[in-house]
């Protein structure tokens, strides 16, 4: 099943978006970071973490600023076998959507054509 | 350049940071948020510490990946990643031809990644020009790349945060600009 990814700036984003949508669309896998060191910030290493632990296609959601340079090399680098995809949609917004409609069992590919139609 | 040279040039930039890190850090505070001195300082001190050897592919992929986690905010990814992506590039003995194809490898992901196109006062006005330099001089020394830096002077940033600087930007040489000079340098073939 699609899992989502979210990257922050901050860690409190972060983990208050994943327990929204875990509890508005149960079963879905959602893998969320934020902020570095204890501060605001994201870096690669945090986005290779997770991409390490998807099991399925992923849809990632991104904030601010560098958080999308970040999302792009790590996607580019990850060498494993599943599809990543970047929704260029507002993470909370986005990702609820994305996680009702996977629970659903929307195809990723409708699903990502519905994000592209959210305005950042 | 071979693989030695190459890691010889690199691990020479960590005392070269060390020595700009003031100059860094004070043009950082004009337009930006001060951090960019201790970064890059902190960047090559790593590449020194962890890089030790390998080809010159090995080495530029490691030198990357090591300036992507160990430098924040946009500028340690956007050289780091181009580290990565020249790695891939890179021949045993960088001659002027493949040097040529590696800074332009280094401008297309800078241009890419960074979303800057020339002009917008970033890393990028030094970067994009450093082919130019070469094809000119022949080698990429450190007055030629200055000149480039020198000319962001009096752009006005309109990318990161030293854009929220407006007009206040001019009148200042974009540290990014400034610390791209140095790192070009290492990559210079002339003789020393």
């Amino acid at each position: 099943m699609t899992e989502i990814l979210i990257i922050s700036h901050s860690k409190d984003i972060a983990s208050g978006t994943k327990a929204l949508i875990e509890q508005m669309a149960e079963g879905v896998t959602v893998h969320a970071s934020g902020g570095v060191h204890g501060g605001i910030g994201t870096n690669i290493g945090q986005i290779d973490h997770m991409l390490a632990e998807v099991k399925d296609d992923t849809i990632c959601f991104f904030d601010i600023g560098s958080s999308l340079m970040n999302l792009e090399m790590a996607v580019e680098m990850y060498e494993g076998s599943h599809n990543i995809h970047i929704a260029n949609a507002p993470v909370v917004e986005g990702s609820f959507l994305a996680a009702v409609e996977i629970s659903i069992g929307t195809n990723i590919d409708d699903i990502m054509d519905k994000l592209s139609e959210m305005v950042k | 350049m071979d693989n030695n040279k190459l890691l010889d040039r690199l691990q020479k930039l960590q005392a070269v940071f060390a020595e700009k890190e003031s100059e860094l850090t004070s043009l950082d505070r004009e337009i930006g948020d001060g951090d960019h001195g201790v970064n890059m300082k902190r960047g090559f001190n790593a590449v020194k510490e962890n890089v030790k050897d390998g080809s010159t592919q090995e080495i530029l992929k490691q030198t990357g990946m090591t300036l992507m986690r160990s430098i924040g905010g946009a500028s340690g990814p956007l050289y780091g990643f181009s580290f990565v992506k020249m790695s891939e590039a890179a021949k045993d003995e960088i001659d002027k031809e493949n040097l040529k194809q590696l800074l332009d490898i280094f401008d297309q992901t800078v241009s890419s990644k960074g979303k800057v196109t020339g002009g917008e006062k970033t890393m990028y006005d030094v970067i994009s020009k450093a082919v130019q330099v070469l094809e000119e001089s022949g080698g990429l020394k450190l007055d030629d790349l200055q000149n480039l830096a020198d000319d962001t002077e009096d752009m006005m940033a309109t990318k990161g945060r030293a854009a929220y600087f407006k007009e206040k930007s001019k009148g200042t040489i974009d540290p990014g600009a400034q610390s791209a000079v140095y790192i070009l340098s290492a990559f210079d073939l002339e003789e020393e």
